[in-house]
């Protein structure tokens, strides 16, 4: 992850979605903000990552996000993440890697 | 306006005058009433025809507070845009002026250069007539009083202006209090009265009270308070704060004495341990063998703490191995998942693409391009494979790091038991040598104890006993202040022994008005003013007891005629108003001839003194025989 003026970000992700998008997974409406969805084969394709046991610590953190960070929004996830690591992430230079 | 006497001009003497009334409507027309003609001028006129309206008016101008329409009714808020008056103070002119536009209903303007608070309008005139600007005790008893209130020109201006409803009283409302301070002030003592130390000293006597209260609350709280702390800590009797010096000096020398004596029995300890070294039973090596199981101690907690980080170190490295690990897992299956999942729309273009479009096998069905065999998978289970092996490596290297840190454990705390064992037994033999010392050495340090708290807590006593020194102080200032005011008062009394002579000078004015009218009204006895509290006695009792209605009425017109005659003393103490507005004085059914005699006696009296009145009625001004200006009231408003 990348230190980036609003928090966290990788740039990476750009290439994720359009990887995704290509292969009909996912669908980017062109509104403002930009909504990304699951298509019905990316939802049976989650399904099955999902089921996959290397795949497992990641779907528990998931499971640990609903209902409680997944619910905040941008500005509130960018508080919060500024609040519990002040030096790991507020005060490192901009555009720097965020290691663990 | 009727002549019915030829009236000399009205003289500007000593005291206040009304030369001019000046009304200006919204229209911008001017009414104006003159009343510099004659030392009397009476404003006649059916009801409704502004005659009252008139002189309250002049009230307005002098600092009435109230507003347009309370003091004059809404016809005069409505129909007049300001209001003026022309006085003469001492022969000096000014013009008060109050306007009704927004902003300047609270003010009064004088001679346009003077711009007033409605409520600085008293002071103001009271500064040009040259009255003193006196606060009085509220209420009767100015020993007993608590507060003051000034004394104002409005609270003189409701004696010379008898209203309609005051002919029965001094003034309506009006508290004994400031009765008596008004009728001080027009006979001239009222500076005696009220600047005499009466109030100070009713204040200073409820201040000493409470002073003498708190000393004695102090006296027996600080004695209860000094007397527990000197008899917990073994104080010396302390009196008083001088004593307490005394006290600080003898526990000073105490402790030097015992500090002094600690000093020498840890000098002879100390010479005997060093002279013990010898002494049969105690090994000379000990102090050596437990310095060196203490640095034997030392370092193995250092190896026992490197050995930890090491295998801190260890487990980490292999966490990451093992998360490396799950990761090309996922890498692997992912690639399976979506080896299977063809690109179906170009991320450039957005256009779809057919996977089953012709093309060679070598070849990319999207671009075209040459493409070589995913090797990601197999290149992912390669790094899966060395990461394994590092896994184990790991793991052997961890277990060999935890085995020495076992042992690295068991030698620090060996050596650790054996530095407690011979540090325990150099406490022994130190202790049996310093044991013939220890219970003086005891003695000594609970005595230094003793009287450092007993230091401690002079400073507190002092701070106790100071609050008494300052109570005690408090009264004797409280006591002096007294003594001072007491005297001062004694001094005004001797001052003011003409205050009788003054009553009686009023007195004697009120009987003389009063003589014409026996039988005709007046039955009562003579008229006359205590100078002690200026009540005012008709025979043997106080006039509101013996006088009925009518009679009350000449009593006032008495009063009035008596306050014009004040212009005549000579001396420059005496408050003379020289002006009186009567509002139509026929009340309570006295009968006509009786009240036009009072007025033509009134009026003589002005025009003899060179004073002025103004007086209002209903009929015709015709019967007054004294020299007068009549004016008649112009407009009749409908009621």
């Amino acid at each position: 992850m990348i230190r980036y003026r609003y928090g966290p970000w990788d740039p990476r992700y750009r290439q994720f979605l359009a990887f995704l998008e290509a292969r009909q997974l996912i669908r980017i409406s062109v509104t403002k903000p930009e909504r990304v969805s699951l298509t019905a084969a990316g939802l049976k394709l989650a399904e099955q990552v999902a089921a996959t046991d290397s795949f497992s610590p990641i779907v528990e953190r998931c499971d640990a996000m609903v209902g409680n960070l997944a619910a905040l929004t941008g500005t509130q996830l960018k508080d919060l993440v500024y609040e519990l690591f002040p030096t790991e992430v507020g005060e490192l230079p901009m555009r720097s890697e965020i290691k663990p | 306006m009727i002549e019915s006497a030829p009236p000399r001009p009205l003289r500007l003497g000593r005291g206040l005058r009304v030369l001019n009334v000046g009304m200006v409507q919204q229209s911008g027309e001017v009414e104006e009433y003159d009343f510099s003609h004659a030392a009397m001028t009476v404003l006649t006129g059916p009801r409704n025809s502004s005659k009252t309206t008139t002189l309250k008016v002049i009230d307005f101008c002098f600092g009435g507070r109230g507003s347009v329409a309370e003091e004059l009714g809404a016809a005069i808020d409505e129909k007049y845009a300001a209001l003026s008056v022309n006085i003469a103070i001492d022969g000096v002119h000014y013009r008060l002026l109050r306007e009704f536009e927004h902003g300047r209903r609270g003010r009064v303007k004088i001679d346009d250069d003077t711009d007033l608070l409605v409520g600085e309008v008293s002071e103001w005139l009271l500064g040009k007539l040259g009255w003193p600007s006196l606060s009085i005790p509220l209420g009767r008893n100015a020993i007993t009083a608590t507060q003051q209130t000034p004394l104002t020109f409005r609270s003189a201006l409701r004696h010379i202006y008898r209203r309609e409803d005051s002919w029965t009283d001094f003034a309506a409302k009006e508290q004994e209090y400031l009765r008596r301070a008004v009728v001080s002030l027009f006979l001239g003592f009222a500076p005696q009265r009220y600047e005499t130390a009466d109030y100070d000293l009713g204040q200073a006597q409820r201040e000493i009270a409470a002073a003498e209260a708190v000393f004695r609350d102090v006296l027996t709280s600080t004695d209860e308070s000094v007397r527990a702390v000197v008899s917990q800590l073994g104080l010396p009797p302390v009196l008083n704060s001088d004593s307490l010096g005394g006290v600080r000096a003898e526990l000073m020398q105490r402790l030097a004495a015992v500090r002094s004596q600690r000093d020498s029995i840890t000098d002879s300890a100390a010479l005997a341990a060093q002279s013990a070294d010898g002494m049969p039973g105690f090994d000379p090596d000990l102090p050596a063998r437990l310095e060196h199981a203490s640095a034997q101690a030392a370092g193995a907690a250092e190896e026992a703490a490197s050995l930890r980080l090491v295998v801190a170190e260890h487990e980490r490295s292999r966490s990451l191995v093992a998360s490396d690990i799950a990761r090309l897992h996922r890498l692997v299956d992912a690639v399976d998942i979506f080896d299977e999942l063809p690109v179906r729309i170009c991320p450039a273009c957005e256009q779809s693409v057919d996977p089953k479009r012709p093309h060679d096998d070598a070849t990319c069905y999207l671009c075209m391009q040459p493409v070589s065999g995913d090797i990601r998978r197999r290149r992912a289970e390669r790094e899966q494979r060395a990461l394994a092996t590092e896994q184990e490596d790991l793991g052997d290297a961890l277990s060999r790091a935890q085995a020495d840190l076992d042992g690295a454990h068991r030698m620090e705390a060996s050596a650790t038991k054996r530095r407690a064992r011979l540090a325990h037994s150099l406490q022994d033999a130190r202790v049996s040598r310093l044991a013939p010392f220890m219970a003086a050495l005891e003695d000594v340090a609970t005595e230094i104890g003793r009287v450092e708290q007993q230091l401690a807590a002079l400073p507190a006593l002092e701070t106790i006993l100071s609050r008494r020194v300052a109570a005690e102080q408090a009264v004797k200032t409280a006591r002096r202040e007294v003594a001072r005011l007491s005297d001062l008062g004694n001094a005004d009394a001797r001052g003011a022994s003409d205050t009788s002579e003054r009553c009686a000078e009023l007195a004697d004015h009120m009987n003389d008005f009063l003589s014409h009218f026996q039988d005709r009204g007046w039955v009562a006895g003579l008229v006359t003013v205590s100078a002690d509290d200026l009540t005012f006695y008709v025979g043997t009792r106080p006039w509101e007891d013996n006088l009925g209605a009518e009679a009350r009425v000449l009593f006032f017109l008495a009063y009035s005629f008596a306050l014009l005659h004040l212009s005549a003393r000579p001396d420059q103490r005496t408050c003379a108003p020289g002006l009186l507005l009567l509002d139509n004085p026929y009340q309570q059914g006295l009968s006509a001839d009786v009240v036009v005699d009072a007025i033509s006696r009134i009026a003589n009296a002005a025009e003899r003194l060179g004073t002025q009145v103004v007086v209002t009625q209903a009929r015709n001004a015709d019967a007054i025989t004294a020299p007068h200006i009549e004016i008649r009231m112009p407009q009749e408003y409908a009621t």
